[in-house]
């Protein structure tokens, strides 16, 4: 299971102090493929990403039928638990509930385990903004910054390098477009090959989840671009400053 | 219901912005007899939330140990308290759900918290220098076996309790001191040891507030 999750198209997701940034590369592309439906955009899912509550989305890499029963279940357990209490889910309470699951099946009645790992993006009254990654095996734990499919050694060793305490949503949005540049086989990136989602608060402290168009993501890829040109030129003038001396 | 004494048992429930306050009577016994005055039905179901019960003898005791364990089982699960909405919402739904079963719990509860605030909208006031509800305060439900809940400023169960509530209703507020409400409590008592038949002997008095729960002497 996690050899094919290996293969499977890169997600990440980034922490920010105002949010939480979910990227993925979209395996299937095509000219043919219909995800914009007339022009609307869905809000609650995408190919690689998914709404389970008003607070809480996934990110998927992995077997998408497997990830869809899962999808399923976390959006049931979070519906019974606000029956029950009248409230939002906790975040970390949800995971552990899917988890729970997927464990079960790594132990009982000779099934196989869901080739899926997902990166859970979350906000609740307890603990704020939260980033969780959970793998087949029934693991989790929660992160800063993390990968999850193809490339995401070399994805997370970036973001150790890159990720700091003080980044807001909007930088993060380049951070993950900067990374994913580097880990995905493309040179250059354009809003068919992307998928990007946030979760944010809006004034009334009330948890937002939202897929990025193609507009805004280009206006995104533009900026990290001339980012990414203004670095390599100071690259350039300090090896020729090293050169001449 | 089952038993003959329905309603013979009076509670009584205060809640405003410093502090909550809950009354219960202490008798308990079968059919005439009395066995004891002073059975205390304000059961702590956690160090800042009051449920009282009232109705069956034993359905009374075995609900709240029920929704205390199950409380408690809650708060190692997820690492800290539960809140005051969650305790009440999980109680309606044991009650809503023992309703409609063969053997239904047959218990009127006042459910009394005090909340601290909810840490994560605590800290976004703080940042934001606002004063947004962040979920802290005095909070009064009533529930009663049918599984009905009504969050209330005061509120009463038994038959003694109507006396008690028109008392009330003409002299709480919401910003009194403790001191005027067991003033208040004080009348309301007496009106039900006047005008209810049975002996409705001593009342257990508890106070929740921001140093946590205190037994007050009893009335």
């Amino acid at each position: 299971a996690m050899e094919c999750i290996g293969h499977a198209g890169a997600a990440l997701g980034i922490l920010s102090k105002n949010g939480i940034v979910l990227a993925a590369e979209k395996k299937v592309q095509s000219k043919l493929l219909d995800n914009e439906f007339n022009g609307k955009h869905s809000d609650t899912s995408c190919e690689k990403m998914f709404k389970i509550d008003d607070h809480m989305a996934v990110a998927v890499a992995g077997l998408t039928s497997d990830a869809n029963i899962l999808i399923n279940w976390a959006r049931t357990v979070a519906q019974r638990h606000t029956l029950q209490y009248q409230e939002p889910a906790p975040v970390e309470l949800l995971i552990q509930g899917l988890c729970d699951m997927k464990q079960g099946y790594t132990q009982f009645g000779g099934q196989r385990p869901f080739g899926v790992s997902f990166l859970f993006a979350g906000w609740d009254v307890y603990l704020g903004f939260q980033l969780y990654h959970s793998d087949p095996s029934g693991n989790y734990a929660a992160w800063k910054a993390n990968a999850i499919g193809s490339n995401n050694t070399a994805a997370v060793s970036m973001l150790k390098q890159e990720w700091k305490e003080d980044l807001d949503l909007d930088q993060s949005i380049l951070l993950a477009i900067k990374v994913l540049l580097k880990t995905m086989d493309s040179s250059a990136l354009s809003p068919e090959k992307l998928e990007f989602s946030t979760l944010t608060l809006n004034e009334d402290y009330k948890p937002r989840f939202r897929i990025l168009g193609a507009e805004e993501l280009n206006k995104y890829l533009q900026q990290a671009k001339e980012i990414q040109e203004k670095e390599d030129r100071e690259k350039e003038k300090k090896k020729e400053a090293e050169k001449g001396k | 219901s089952t038993q003959s004494t329905w309603g013979m048992e009076t509670l009584i429930g205060i809640a405003c912005k410093s502090h909550v306050v809950l009354a219960a009577s202490g008798g308990s016994g079968h059919s005439i007899l009395q066995f004891k005055d002073d059975e205390d039905k304000l059961h702590q179901i956690d160090d800042n939330k009051i449920l009282a019960c009232a109705g069956s003898n034993g359905d009374s005791v075995q609900f709240s140990d029920y929704v205390a364990r199950n409380l408690a089982l809650s708060n190692n699960r997820q690492g800290r308290k539960t809140t005051g909405p969650n305790s009440a919402y999980f109680i309606r739904g044991e009650l809503a759900n023992s309703i409609r079963s063969r053997n239904p719990y047959q218990v009127n509860c006042l459910l009394g918290t005090f909340d601290p605030p909810l840490p994560e909208l605590k800290r976004l006031n703080d940042e934001t220098h606002q004063n947004k509800p962040d979920g802290s305060g005095s909070n009064l439900w009533y529930l009663d076996y049918l599984g009905s809940m009504q969050k209330i400023p005061y509120a009463t169960q038994g038959y003694g309790g109507t006396f008690a509530m028109a008392i009330l209703d003409r002299y709480y507020k919401e910003d009194q001191s403790e001191q005027e409400t067991l003033e208040q409590l004080k009348m309301c008592i007496a009106e039900v040891r006047k005008r209810i038949v049975i002996n409705q002997s001593k009342f257990i008095v508890k106070v929740i507030n921001n140093k946590g729960i205190t037994r007050l002497n009893d009335f």
